[in-house]
């Protein structure tokens, strides 16, 4: 009797002081990914993450028919990226991974540099750092073919996010992106954008969201488009499930950043065209270091 | 702990749980500071003028078959990769090619990504825009076997 009287009495103490201390606010997006771009969650310490990512083909058909015959663009040739991301600390992630459309390798780092709290310390925003190189391996370019270098490109991006309830995330994202090789002399190798994201809880296990990414004027040259994106996440046991819609099927940044053609709705030569991927995320998490799972 | 010529860990100043960490940190100095170019194609190997005159069946479109579709479009994969679409010989490819109209050949809409065409190469980058314009080029000019 004494033994339970003091337990409860130090739950209550603890409870107590607790109270005083900082509230970080968790979950601010479901998985590291929102749609196409990051989100502001790293990865847990000893934590290895495996990403699926899909983009598949147009979805629109001019003839209706072809709408079954190509399976809503599952026919279409599809983009994938297989990656593998590493928590060394809670706030340090890395992460590297191959996209097939253009043969591309990429790694990144991400650095959590500031946590949203409330109570001692109060900080409004979650701030992440991403920063990620990539090569092109494509040897069908036959002018990119003998000149390696030509196909690395780099983005780095201020990841800023507040969770303004369980059930509802903003996100910007200032981003720059380098590419060291371009078609035009007119055409920039460094290209900035600011991307907007948002998840809104709709139903107890379902999260809606949306990514927008906004190149500032006069750096895309014709014919290449912005990157919208919207998508659901799915948390099912044990894993997150992204479904999404996008006119990219790019999945790195200096890629959907600059390399997007054609918007989602758009009229070419007077009939209305739509370009729509359909997509998924699928995450799976590894225990590398730290305790066994229970 | 020690490492293979004897030398005891404790020496060193920095502890052996930081090393991830000081690895990591050493890769984003890499990244920040890897050797970043600011090149054009277009300075590089000057204008990428397109010959769309001098185009043949052997000379032209052969090689970009076979560098870019006959992967899965030859006669043998064809069946299993290339949803029985063979590319291969002149006659095959003729299956796909209105001679002298290339907007109603499916291999030129195809390879242009025209909407509502499947996109080929599949899984690949487009092939470049003077390939496009020189297989357009090859068919608007009667898509002949020369």
């Amino acid at each position: 009797m004494y033994r339970t009287f003091t337990f409860f009495v130090l739950m209550a103490i603890s409870g107590l002081l607790s109270a005083q201390n900082t509230v970080y606010a968790t979950e601010t997006f479901r998985d590291t990914r929102i749609i196409s771009g990051q989100s502001v969650e790293t990865s847990i310490q000893g934590q290895a993450k495996f990403i699926i990512s899909h983009r598949f083909g147009d979805i629109y058909e001019q003839n209706p028919f072809s709408l079954l015959y190509n399976f809503f663009g599952f026919n279409g040739g599809a983009n994938m990226r297989i990656g593998l991301d590493y928590g060394i600390t809670n706030w340090l992630t890395v992460g590297a991974g191959r996209s097939n459309l253009a043969r591309t390798y990429d790694g990144f780092v991400k650095v959590k540099l500031l946590k949203q709290s409330t109570g001692d310390k109060n900080m409004p925003i979650t701030l992440t750092l991403y920063s990620d190189i990539s090569v092109i391996t494509d040897t069908s370019d036959e002018l990119l073919d003998p000149y390696f270098t030509g196909g690395i490109g780099f983005a780095n991006q201020l990841l800023i996010a507040r969770k303004f309830s369980d059930g509802f995330s903003l996100q910007l994202m200032p981003t720059h992106v380098h590419r060291n090789l371009v078609d035009l002399n007119s055409d920039p190798n460094d290209i900035f954008a600011v991307g907007i994201a948002t998840k809104v809880r709709v139903a107890k296990n379902i999260d809606l969201t949306g990514e927008y990414f906004y190149t500032l004027p006069d750096q895309l040259p014709v014919g290449y488009d912005n990157c919208l994106s919207i998508g659901a996440d799915f948390i099912t046991k044990g894993h997150v499930f992204q479904l999404q819609f996008s006119n990219s099927p790019y999945l790195i940044p200096e890629h959907y950043i600059g390399k997007t053609q054609g918007s989602i709705y758009e009229t070419v030569n007077g009939k209305p065209e739509f370009n729509i991927r359909f997509g998924f995320n699928i995450t799976r998490t590894f225990k590398v270091a730290g305790r066994p799972y229970e | 702990m020690k490492f293979a010529f004897g030398l005891k860990m404790d020496t060193l100043t920095i502890k052996m749980k930081k090393t991830p960490l000081i690895a990591a940190g050493m890769l984003c100095i890499a990244f920040f500071f890897n050797s970043c170019y600011y090149d054009s194609k277009e300075e590089l190997f000057g204008t990428t003028a397109c010959d769309t005159v001098d185009v043949t069946y052997a000379t032209t479109i052969l090689p970009i078959l076979e560098t870019s579709c006959l992967e899965c479009h030859s006669e043998a994969n064809a069946g299993v990769l290339g949803g029985s679409q063979i590319l291969e010989g002149y006659d095959f490819l003729m299956d796909y090619v209105v001679a002298g109209d290339a907007n109603a050949s499916s291999f030129y809409n195809t390879v242009a990504w025209v909407s509502g065409y499947v996109e080929m190469p599949q899984g690949s980058d487009q092939l470049s825009d003077c390939k496009i314009a020189k297989i357009r080029a090859w068919i608007n000019a009667g898509a002949l076997n020369n």
